[in-house]
């Protein structure tokens, strides 16, 4: 797709060797109800995008600049785009 | 003495700060978060709430509201700024002061009474203190666990911009942080709130010491 919309999912997580102090409530209920014992859980978060570009650089520019500068607070979160692909336009809502 | 106190949609504690100075025979005014102009400010407190609902992360909207770009232009020409609890996360998300404030370790909304310990009286808020004094202060935050890297960490130690710190760290906050300031000194987050110090007699003789060095 040259041009139109996209769909990315960006997901934000604590920087290695950041406390995580919801992953690890996360982490210790696991264990607690023998769900999973040895996993680890690091808690973040994932925001599903939707925006208007003409390329996919162009889109990929656009979700990271928004990434960078408003998702994620880089003193303590890393952020990665994990999906990007085109996708049909949305139809106008209806008023 | 001009005082400009920031309120945002969601921000609470703007009464608080105005009555706390208004006890201290100050005014101080209430500024929209769409004001542009801060000119005339010679102190500028941002106070404690929930900007913005704290959606994203607390302080995260905030920074960009019309009025930071003329709380930093008031940094920049010397105006003393501090910024408690919720004002100290949109300090730090403005880039004001280094760091950031997590979740506290323990995941449990905190409302107490704290004991904190004045560690550099290089601050507009803690010049009036002695170095050691200890004294209570009232918290109240989900989010107050300071962190910052190592290496930062080490610099704020350094050059005494570690301005308060937990008697008993509540939170899990790095060194068990409190409060800090930047490389100039006029620009000062903390946790507590200094401006509900206090009780039934009005505000603690410590808390207006903190409150009054905003001031001169």
């Amino acid at each position: 797709m040259s041009s139109g919309v996209w769909s990315a999912l960006v997901v934000v997580e604590p920087r290695a060797g950041i406390a995580d102090p919801e992953g690890r409530a996360i982490t210790d209920a696991a264990r607690h109800l023998s769900l999973a014992e040895d996993a680890t859980v690091v808690a973040g978060r994932a925001f599903r995008l939707r925006l208007r570009a003409a390329t996919r650089d162009e889109a990929l520019r656009q979700v990271g600049a928004l990434a960078e500068r408003l998702l994620a607070n880089p003193v303590i979160q890393s952020w990665r785009i994990v999906e990007l692909e085109g996708v049909s336009a949305p139809e106008e809502p209806s008023r | 003495m001009s005082i400009a106190v920031v309120v945002f949609p969601g921000t609470n504690c703007e009464h608080d700060v105005v009555g706390a100075y208004a006890e201290l025979g100050l005014r101080a005014t209430l500024v929209h978060h769409r004001e542009t102009d801060l000119r005339w400010a010679e102190a500028i407190v941002l106070p404690g709430g929930f900007s913005y609902g704290d959606y994203l992360r607390p302080g995260a909207i905030a920074r960009f509201a019309p009025v930071m770009r003329a709380v930093v232009e008031a940094a920049e020409r010397g105006a003393a700024v501090l910024g408690i609890c919720n004002g100290f996360q949109v300090l730090c998300e403005a880039g004001l002061l280094p760091g950031a404030l997590q979740k506290n370790a323990g995941l449990r909304f905190l409302c107490e009474s704290v004991d904190v310990e004045v560690v550099s009286d290089g601050s507009v808020l803690t010049q009036h203190m002695q170095v050691g004094e200890r004294f209570e202060l009232p918290i109240n935050h989900f989010e107050g666990n300071y962190t910052v890297d190592e290496a930062t960490l080490r610099l704020l130690e350094e050059q005494g911009r570690v301005v308060l710190r937990y008697v008993e760290n509540p939170n899990g906050s790095m060194h068990a942080i409190a409060g800090v300031c930047d490389p100039t000194g006029r620009v000062v987050g903390l946790m507590p709130h200094p401006e509900r110090a206090g009780g039934a007699f009005g505000l603690s003789e410590p808390a207006q010491r903190l409150l009054l060095g905003l001031v001169g």
